[in-house]
């Protein structure tokens, strides 16, 4: 008897102590908080010290204000400002305006070749920016523009009717490369709507246009608006338009400015100027995301879980047929075919020149064969490193993020979802500069300047919060009762994790690691901020060529690679057909 | 008012073709409560949804008050817009963006009649009092319980008087208690305006209660069409007896043109034509046909059974009798004293009894 | 008997010290070389048209000469500006530097000089021309580049052509000019012919004319295309590939002075092969290098003869930039920006 009671006590002990023990949930997700707060908070730390000193990285310098006063006392950074406002503000209505009506023709009609239209919007951000502004000076430019010229001509105009360098070009350019994410983010939010609130509409008599305009828009509002916001956080920090198109008219815009002043064409760079602006960036893109997360929260009043879960049925429509596909035709042609064959048109010539008899004459296939002299197999390995690693890292950490976001109860959850989604707020040149600013300065902790990996966790940073808005969306469609059941079947957390929940989430996870790959593929701005011999991409070697004037032979390069990708797209696409949609986003 | 003449749908699935209508007659009179009852997949609500034209069948025509419109063969479809109906989805479908009142007038404002403000806010009230929500027209359409909404669907759906009601499923997201006084409402409702309506369930005890007629179906076809005591007393199949309320199956043999041999012994019950002597039958009784009295009181030539199991459902009891060696349930009504493990004598009236061949 | 030993032993003590002096003499090159030898590698920085293959070439001549086997690293310039930026940043923080030799333009090495960060030698004493030296004995000049303004041959009649500077004020070339963001160009006719004034002046003035601003490399793209007509300037490389490859593009060859940055080699300070690199640097400024930096870089040494710079330059007025100039240049080239509105 008295072992039992003794027995009894020991075991009401340990229950005891036990009992103050923290979760393994708990301490899970504060590592993985913790781990986030640094790997975000470094390069942003970085750029808040860069723009309390001056003088290079390394150099002990004493903390000052002078930085920020003299770059807020100078009206032109008011002006900048303004001017970036104004380019981003255009750019998200022109994308908008085209991405909207796309939705609703790809996504609710009978339009035909659907397959073919959403691998042809997929290659579409395959095709750098920045080489797509080749087609548009071309077609654009006010003294050369075969649109213009043409224009003018037909219409006996003294002056061209399109200027490309101003800063409705500049938002014309980059509205347009910004269709296909916004297009794949706005299609999730239009699928997760009930279909019967728009069959409602009908069987009410209302026809179909007034039954989008007034139904499917309002509802679909917030997730609208939600794009909007991501867009224009993207858009205020994009740096190849304006660096092309913005510089020949005098437009700056704030990312021009940060990296004139870290590469400046004379002199050396002046870090501290770049953290002062990069601090604007900053408030600005921290403002934002507090915008976007207000938004996404309201649009989830709205969302409404069908019983049902069949697609609805697809409007037929008719004759108006020919209009729709002739609308997406042309945004694919703007987007994808004249680009395109102007990069083909510009890789067989000697150097670049507008059609003409001259120009037929000398046509040559020298910059293919060329191409294999000034570019070695380095950076293709490197970036084939990039899309793989980027992308693996990315999801990886997007899972975990999610999954203590949306299953577990740990108490800051909601924080940890906000951390992972910060490093949008966070222009990625600023991201850049951050980094290569703590890898120079600290190199002895962080040697990661100079190699790919620099660049890889620039990257993976970057999309840590278009990872988790996918990850978020997708877990959330896995009912809460399977994971209980296998906690009811004995199965631990982690267990569950890897046996139940992701092997259902594989095809949303899997469409964005593919989404994620080309992003980094053709990303430049960062890769060219952290550019050394060590870590040389093809997005930089595009770009160095372009700046080196070399145009053909970035053609040639920019044709060969675009095919490749498509085809490589192309495949990957028919394989995930079944599964679902690629880049789709909450 | 409602006519569905060979109407075939199939959809493409990933394991091949699925028919979904095999070829569906139907004609709905003015003023009838129809009603199509099946499990799911039976094929009922892709029929509304042919007739709300929200589906478009392979083959078949749809007539409504006269006007066709819907047949693949002539190339006449009707949009949804223009058929004036009015519809109540399984989900509500109410516009979370709106309030009560302009979820309402949304038909009235929105769809192709032009109506006076003031002509609006009647309807509006005319309908929103009929459901017995006219309090509620400001309120914000998320802010309602599952029950409000429905009303508000069915307001919604009646503020055109329109010619047609067609109603999937509208009581299935509602609790037992709220489902039985909607039931009741519903009807009454209806029956007051005298609409014409199409109503979808799977629920057989709200498709009696509710029909006028009840359309049983099944993988794609109408089984059997009538007054619900048609249906239910005199199941056209195997498949409508077992589906439309309890029944307790036997198996046998036809002997004679009313006999049937069976483990319960021979039953004079009248055979179909359709099936010759010899070949094998079910035989079905209602399980509150089936007489239970306790052993004690009977005689010698009564059949003895013994209580398996007792339900007590408060209004009735549901015993599981074994009688030969073969289960049968049966309801009485009230309590009855016998409990499990006693004998008691089972009397099946022959007239009670129905015949069905086993042909596949 | 004495007399002899005295002789012998005078004779045997100027024998000792004549040798003993002329070994004194030869050691400065023969400490190199020997150093040299001993490092076996030399970590090379140099403009991107020279490539891993220009590199090779040069250092196989160099080993040719000198007997070696040198092995070379070579970093194409990506960024030069960047890279001194990051050489500073090195330095800075008591690292020992990437590259041992770096080629890059004198005003690139200006900065390194303000800051102390190349490792003087006298040049001299091995052998190279006291006019190729620069910075303190911090540089040799290897090759010169030329800028000019630059016009389409097809598209500018050729009484149009700018016969000097100020031709490109007229208002005729209003909306039709281009400059290009290398605007040390101008920084460096300031602190060498025409003085602050003058120059900023003419820059108030070209900015008036609203030119199309552009990044060096696009501007020949935008000549040819005749988006302009005539750039400001534009240098001789970019010059050089464009004609190479059919385009129209010539410069304005009568306008005065010439602007000519130059491209020096130095040793940075904390080297890891100091010794190679002394060498290298000499070796830098011989003739034996020009035409291999020619095929390579299409440039040459206006201080060689017979080279296309030197022919070149002959009875024009060519600026180049001195030492105590480089940080006045990097001043006023800024001003220069904001005013044409770089930035």
């Amino acid at each position: 008897m008295k072992v039992e009671s003794r027995t009894e006590s020991t075991v009401a002990a340990w229950d005891g102590w036990r009992w103050f023990l923290p979760q393994r949930v708990s301490v899970f997700a504060t590592g993985l908080s913790l781990f986030l707060l640094l790997l975000i908070g470094l390069p942003v730390l970085m750029v808040v010290l860069m723009s309390l000193r001056t003088g290079f990285p390394g150099e002990t310098v004493p903390y000052t204000l002078e930085n920020f006063s003299s770059v807020y006392s100078e009206p032109r950074t008011y002006e900048v400002l303004l001017n970036t406002l104004c380019f981003a503000v255009s750019s998200v209505c022109i994308t908008l305006l085209i991405t909207v009506p796309l939705v609703w023709i790809l996504m609710r009609t009978d339009v035909p070749f659907k397959k073919t239209i959403y691998v042809l919007l997929t290659i579409g951000i395959l095709i750098p920016v920045f080489l797509r502004t080749i087609a548009w000076i071309l077609l654009l430019s006010p003294r050369i523009g075969l649109i213009n010229k043409w224009l003018q001509q037909l219409f006996a105009l003294s002056e061209p009717p399109f200027n490309l360098y101003s800063i409705a070009g500049m938002a014309f350019v980059q509205g347009i490369s910004f269709v296909p994410g916004a297009f794949f983010m706005l299609a999730a939010a239009y699928r997760s709507m009930d279909p019967s609130l728009e069959e409602a509409a009908y069987t009410s008599g209302v026809g179909k246009l007034r039954t989008f305009l007034k139904i499917n828009i309002p509802i679909t509002l917030p997730a609208i608006a939600g794009v909007m916001v991501y867009l224009f956080m993207t858009a205020i920090a994009v740096f190849e338009v304006p660096a092309i198109i913005g510089l020949p008219a005098r437009i700056h815009v704030l990312s021009s400015l940060i990296f004139t002043s870290t590469t400046p064409s004379t002199g050396l760079p002046d870090y501290g100027m770049a953290g002062a602006y990069g601090a604007i960036m900053l408030l600005l893109g921290l403002v934002l995301a507090y915008l976007y997360v207000r938004l996404v929260k309201q649009g989830k009043k709205y969302t409404v879980i069908t019983g049902r879960g069949y697609r609805p049925r697809e409007i037929s429509l008719g004759r108006w047929r020919w209009p729709a596909l002739a609308f997406v035709f042309c945004y694919l042609c703007i987007e994808v075919f004249v680009p395109f064959a102007v990069l083909m048109w510009a890789s067989i010539l000697p150097y670049l020149q507008l059609p003409s008899a001259d120009a037929f004459a000398n046509l040559t296939l020298k910059h293919y064969r060329e191409i294999p002299q000034h570019v070695g197999p380095q950076p293709f390995i490197n970036t084939l490193i990039l899309m793989l690693a980027v992308p693996t890292l990315t999801m990886i950490l997007s899972v975990l993020v999610s999954w203590v976001v949306i299953r577990t109860q740990v108490s800051f959850r909601g924080l940890l979802d906000t951390l992972a989604f910060i490093p949008h707020a966070v222009p990625g040149i600023l991201m850049a500069v951050g980094l290569a600013y703590l890898g120079l300065a600290y190199r002895d902790i962080f040697p990661i300047y100079g190699t790919i990996l620099i660049i890889i966790i620039a990257h993976t940073i970057n999309w840590i919060a278009y990872g988790t808005r996918t990850t978020n969306s997708v877990m959330i469609q896995v009912h809460r009762e399977l994971e209980e059941a296998g906690r009811v079947a004995g199965a631990s957390s982690a267990r569950v994790l890897w046996k139940i929940v992701l092997p259902l989430i594989a095809a949303g996870v899997l469409n964005s690691w593919v989404w994620i790959g080309m992003l980094s593929y053709r990303e430049v701005t960062m890769a060219l901020t952290l550019y050394t011999r060590g870590n040389v991409v093809i997005s930089t070697v595009v770009w160095q060529f372009w700046g080196s004037g070399w145009v053909p032979q970035v053609a040639a390069l920019g044709v060969i690679l675009i095919l490749f990708a498509a085809v490589v797209v192309g495949a990957v696409r028919l394989v995930l057909s079944r599964i679902g949609e690629i880049g789709a986003a909450s | 008012m409602i006519s569905i003449r060979a109407l075939r749908k199939s959809f493409r699935a990933q394991h091949g073709r699925v028919d979904a209508l095999r070829s569906i007659d139907l004609e709905v009179a003015e003023g009838e409560f129809c009603v199509l009852l099946g499990p799911s997949g039976c094929g009922k609500t892709t029929t509304l949804r042919c007739v709300a034209g929200l589906e478009r069948p392979d083959a078949g025509e749809i007539e409504i008050a006269g006007r066709l419109v819907n047949s693949p063969e002539r190339r006449v479809y009707m949009p949804t817009e223009r058929r004036e109906l009015g519809m109540v989805f399984q989900s509500y479908a109410i516009w979370p963006h709106m309030s009560v009142f302009q979820n309402v007038a949304f038909p009235l404002t929105q769809g192709r009649t032009r109506y006076s403000k003031s002509d609006i806010a009647e309807r509006v009230e005319k309908a929103l009092k009929r459901v017995q929500l006219d309090s509620l027209g400001e309120r914000p359409a998320t802010d309602l319980s599952g029950g409000q909404q429905q009303r508000v669907a069915m307001a919604r759906a009646m503020v055109t008087e329109p010619k047609i009601l067609l109603m999937d499923e509208p009581l299935s997201n509602l609790d037992a208690r709220l489902r039985e006084q909607m039931r009741v409402e519903l009807r009454k409702i209806t029956k007051s305006i005298g609409v014409t309506t199409l109503y979808v369930t799977h629920d057989q005890a709200e498709a009696l209660s509710l029909g006028d007629r009840v359309c049983v179906m099944n993988a794609g076809e109408i089984l059997q069409i009538g007054p619900p005591h048609d249906v239910y007393q005199k199941p056209a199949s195997l498949f409508v007896a077992q589906f439309v309320g309890e029944m307790n199956f036997v198996d046998g043999t036809a002997r004679a043109k009313d006999l049937v041999d069976s483990p319960l012994g021979a039953i004079a019950a009248a055979v179909p034509d359709s099936v010759k002597p010899g070949a094998a039958v079910t035989l079905a009784i209602r399980p509150e046909h089936v007489q239970i009295a306790a052993a004690s009181s009977g005689g010698v030539a009564d059949t003895i059974g013994k209580v398996t199991s007792k339900n007590y459902l408060g209004d009735a009891a549901l015993l599981e009798v074994e009688v030969n060696g073969v289960m049968l349930l049966a309801k009485i009504a009230g309590d009855t004293k016998l409990c499990v493990g006693q004998q008691a004598i089972v009397d099946l009236p022959a007239q009670r009894w129905q015949v069905f061949g086993q042909a596949r | 008997m004495v007399k002899n030993l005295i002789l012998r032993i005078g004779l045997t003590m100027f024998l000792a010290v004549s040798v003993w002096g002329t070994a004194v003499q030869a050691t400065p090159l023969d400490d190199l070389i020997a150093g040299a030898k001993k490092e076996g590698t030399i970590e090379f920085y140099g403009p991107s048209t020279l490539g891993p293959e220009g590199a090779q070439a040069i250092v196989a001549l160099f080993n040719k000469k000198y007997g070696f086997n040198i092995k070379v690293n070579f970093t194409p310039s990506g960024n030069m500006t960047r890279d001194t930026a990051k050489v500073v940043g090195l330095s800075a923080s008591g690292q020992p530097p990437e590259w041992d030799i770096m080629v890059v333009t004198d005003a690139h090495h200006g900065s390194l000089w303000l800051r102390k960060l190349q490792k003087p030698f006298d040049y001299t004493s091995i052998g190279v021309e006291k006019q190729r030296i620069e910075y303190d004995n911090g540089t040799v000049s290897v090759a010169n580049q030329f800028a000019l303004p630059t016009y389409n041959t097809k598209l500018v009649a050729a009484k149009d052509v700018p016969q000097k500077w100020e031709d490109l004020l007229d208002p005729k070339w209003k909306g039709k000019l281009g400059v290009i963001n290398s605007t040390h160009h101008f920084g460096r006719l300031a602190a060498g012919a025409w003085g602050d004034e003058k120059t900023l002046d003419f820059v108030r003035k070209l900015a008036a004319q609203k030119p199309l601003l552009t990044r060096a490399g696009e501007m020949a793209q935008r000549l040819i295309l005749g988006e302009v007509l005539v750039s400001a300037t534009l240098q001789d490389s970019q010059l050089h590939e464009a004609k190479e490859s059919g385009a129209p593009l010539a410069f304005a060859e009568k306008v005065s002075p010439v602007i000519s940055p130059e491209y020096h080699v130095g040793v940075i300070k904390n080297a890891p092969h100091p010794n190679v690199g002394h060498l290298m640097v000499a070796f830098m400024a011989s003739a034996e290098v020009q035409p291999a930096w020619l095929k390579y870089t299409g440039h040459t040494s206006a201080y060689v003869p017979g080279t296309a710079a030197y022919k070149f330059v002959q009875g024009k007025q060519v600026i180049y930039m001195k030492q105590e100039q480089a940080d006045k240049v990097d001043k006023i080239s800024r001003q220069i920006g904001k005013i044409l509105g770089f930035d």
